[in-house]
């Protein structure tokens, strides 16, 4: 990924319409979202690289309207979670209706992935979409607190609980005998 | 919180697994039986125009030439299995090619498949074919005659790979004779249409700032001046 000062050049020269800017802005910033949309939607998945291209359209189409280039990189991931939070939310669904993963061949084989990133995949595909949206954008992704509360549309009080709440459940589904991680387990009503 | 937590660093760990490499699949539209890329060396534009094969009768499918088979099987593709939100409605075995261009990178087509329906995308779908593809759905094609009206849409570079850039539509044929493109640099360039439908391929640094459809006599019938970055820009008339 080019540094956010070559980030930001490119994306004002695109702006303005530059085709080699705008080839060159979506060969940059390509990596970072189809990335961070197969996280939040789920590898593999044929609706996640839908909404990869579909994303990356959006983003084509939305450079002339890109108000401050300083913030592109915010800018760029709230049209790529657009999409994969849309995308996310209709895979769930579809997944209840079928009873059935949406899987393509080659991306993130499970056959290569050792036990435990295969435990935190199945525990993070069970968080809700926001909470995976915000735990992409912070530690994949790298967006500080305020850029993922930008691209998010929230507050950054908000990715912050988002991320809190996210790592709870995490820890919640993947070490449930753990003292450590009872006091996070709801209170049980007296019997 | 700190991000440096082990659940977190667990997290990370995950990502770097599950991110796969960083560009896009091409797009399938057979999400439950995925669809293999066959490499036919050439690079194909699909129009599917469920409005204009069946609303004006232009005959597009009598004068086309049939593609190929693994191309047709790959138009066919696009929807079977597909989930009715993402099916454009492709009628297999119909597609013809209208328009053929030679470019830098080999033979890019225009071609036209007949629609059992409008589809979700409003009426056309296009897509690439060969080793890089999947431009998606934009853009409907207005077969209506009043008022004129022309279309277009930009395949940008970048988006999966380097691809050739064109601008491609549609005008209604009975009263278009030619489109004009003028470019920002000032100049302009006139392509033929094929039953209605213009395909041409741009210079790495032409920028169109205005399409116009003319008649016979070069009056303007309709025009599309609005930026074309991205694909499918809909319609306006003057």
């Amino acid at each position: 990924v080019a540094e956010p000062s070559d980030l930001i050049q490119l994306a004002r020269a695109a702006r303005r319409g530059d085709p080699v800017a705008v080839d060159r802005f979506l060969e940059t910033v390509q990596p970072l979202v189809v990335r961070a949309v197969r996280l939040v939607v789920g590898s593999g998945s044929a609706i996640a690289e839908e909404a990869c291209q579909d994303a990356l359209l959006d983003i084509v189409r939305g450079l002339p309207s890109l108000a401050d280039p300083e913030r592109v990189r915010a800018w760029t991931m709230r049209i790529a979670m657009r999409r994969a939070v849309r995308a996310a939310r209709g895979q769930r669904l579809r997944d209840r209706l079928s009873g059935t993963a949406d899987q393509i061949e080659g991306v993130g084989d499970p056959t290569a992935v050792p036990e435990r990133a295969l435990l935190v995949h199945e525990a993070f595909a069970a968080l809700p979409v926001r909470m995976r949206a915000v735990a992409v954008l912070r530690l994949s992704v790298g967006l500080s607190e305020q850029e993922t509360a930008d691209a998010l549309g929230c507050a950054p009080g908000t990715v912050k609980s988002r991320l809190h709440g996210a790592r709870a459940r995490l820890q919640r589904a993947l070490d449930p005998a753990d003292p450590a991680t009872s006091s996070l387990m709801p209170a049980r009503r007296p019997t | 919180m700190s991000v440096n937590d082990p659940v977190l660093d667990d997290l990370r760990d995950m990502f770097a697994w599950f991110e796969g490499p960083a560009t896009p699949r091409p797009r399938a539209r057979r999400p439950r039986a995925p669809r293999r890329l066959i490499l036919v060396g050439a690079i194909a534009l699909v129009l599917a125009a469920a409005s204009v094969a069946s609303a004006d009768g232009l005959g597009l499918f009598d004068g086309g030439t049939p593609v190929s088979p693994q191309v047709q099987a790959q138009i066919a593709a696009s929807s079977q299995g597909a989930p009715p939100a993402l099916d454009p409605g492709i009628e297999a075995g119909t597609a013809v090619t209208l328009i053929t261009i030679p470019t830098e990178q080999g033979t890019a087509s225009l071609v036209v498949s007949r629609a059992t329906r409008a589809s979700y995308c409003d009426g056309i779908a296009f897509s690439w074919l060969g080793d890089r593809q999947g431009l998606g759905c934009d853009g409907p094609v207005e077969s209506g005659t009043v008022p004129p009206a022309i279309d277009f849409g930009q395949a940008v570079l970048g988006i999966l790979g380097r691809s050739p850039r064109f601008v491609w539509g549609h005008v209604q044929p009975a009263q278009a004779s030619t489109v004009r493109l003028d470019l920002t640099d000032g100049t302009q360039r006139d392509i033929p249409l094929t039953d209605g439908f213009y395909l041409t391929e741009l210079g790495a640094h032409d920028q169109v700032d205005r399409v116009e459809a003319l008649d016979p006599s070069g009056a303007v019938l309709a025009a599309q001046s609005e930026s074309p970055v991205g694909i499918g820009i809909p319609t306006t008339t003057p």
